[in-house]
């Protein structure tokens, strides 16, 4: 009897390294594993000398200072400023983002589905962005598009500059506003504030909605 | 299959116990909000950069937290550039824990109530001259100006 529990044992404990050592072959056993800090540092090697890297389209800005913001909630509040543009900023769902005021407009509000000529039904939305930027003192106005993940990245990044372009056109134009210190720039998919799917994978309308937007973040001149 | 499970199960106690005590570089949410995102690890290491990040579900219900390896990006604002993660010679990316092979690899955790997981990921490292990146996990909100450890 003792025979056979010994060769149950030793059955048992090798079945036991058998799966060890199939589990560890197809995965690292975290990041200081000596096997995966060796296929890492192989990798960027295959890589070259860019080391994979791709472009990013879009520039980042500089931080212009504002001494004059302060938080109150996620709502931008200025010193000095009247309660009525205030109150507008507060209606255009203003935020402060780092040091810039930003308004998110809905994509979906703002232009038809793969238009980009301002609807009808936005211009009140804009009218009162126009009278709250009239009533700052404004260093510059930056105009970002951003669309969901539908369509090939390509079209969606002319699309998001074609909308960006056109809501800059529309300040200038209906609202009065000098152009020479509004700039554009379009994001398309690459920048989304929500899952375009699921995580099973199944769309996710509700998220895309929410990517397409336009995004405009008005820096002050400093104090 | 539930082999598979069990050593991802295994792997993720093993370094879970280790990293839980580690301070967050930075926090952020899912995009749904029922997930924190601590970052507790971007150390470069010669030419490679190593992040590691623990996920805890702040609901009060039982969530599945997935997605490909492949999905998951840093970009470099200083040189204008995006990185994937590294794969090694079989076309894995190498992180862990890994679920299963499809796509290079995936995550893929159910997380109880107030509890963690964690997840790490290697990249090639940027240039010499940057200083911070910003990381993007799918959904999950982009984890910004992340300072390197070098």
């Amino acid at each position: 009897m003792r025979h056979w529990n010994l060769h149950i044992f030793l059955g048992i404990l090798t079945g036991l390294l058998i799966l060890g050592a199939l589990g560890t072959a197809w995965c690292y056993n975290g990041p200081d594993d000596p096997a995966a800090v060796k296929a890492a540092q192989e990798a960027v090697n295959r890589l070259g000398p860019d080391r994979g890297a791709m472009p990013v389209r879009g520039e980042v800005l500089g931080i212009v200072g504002l001494k004059n913001v302060q938080i109150k909630g996620q709502e931008a509040q200025i010193k000095g400023l009247s309660v009525a543009v205030n109150k507008m900023l507060t209606d255009l769902g203003a935020k402060k983002v780092g040091q810039k005021i930003q308004v998110s407009l809905s994509g979906d509000v703002l232009f038809d589905f793969d238009k980009w000529d301002i609807k009808k039904a936005a211009e009140k939305t804009l009218y009162k962005l126009v009278k709250a930027i009239k009533n700052l003192k404004v260093k510059e106005v930056l105009i970002e598009g951003h669309t969901d993940s539908k369509g090939s990245e390509e079209y969606n990044l002319a699309l998001s500059q074609r909308r960006a372009d056109s809501v800059k056109a529309w300040l200038i134009e209906k609202g009065g506003l000098s152009g020479t210190n509004i700039m554009t720039k379009g994001y398309g998919e690459s920048k989304p504030v929500a899952p375009n799917t699921h995580p099973d994978g199944s769309d996710n309308p509700a998220g895309r909605a929410k990517n397409r937007r336009v995004e405009i973040y008005v820096s002050l001149l400093g104090e | 299959m539930k082999r598979k499970i069990g050593w991802v199960v295994w792997f993720v106690m093993i370094f879970a116990s280790a990293a839980w005590a580690m301070d967050a570089l930075q926090t952020q949410l899912s995009a749904d909000g029922n997930f924190e995102l601590s970052l507790i690890r971007a150390q470069v290491k010669g030419e490679v950069l190593t992040f590691q990040v623990i996920f805890k579900n702040t609901s009060s219900k039982k969530r599945q937290y997935a997605f490909y390896f492949k999905d998951v990006y840093y970009t470099d604002a200083k040189s204008k550039k995006k990185y994937y993660a590294l794969r090694d010679t079989r076309g894995l990316y190498i992180a862990g824990p890994a679920y299963d092979h499809n796509e290079g690899g995936s995550f893929n955790v159910w997380i109880e109530p107030q509890a963690k997981a964690i997840f790490w990921i290697k990249f090639p490292a940027p240039g010499k001259d940057t200083k911070s990146i910003d990381l993007y996990i799918p959904w999950a909100l982009p984890i910004e100006d992340v300072k390197l450890e070098r």
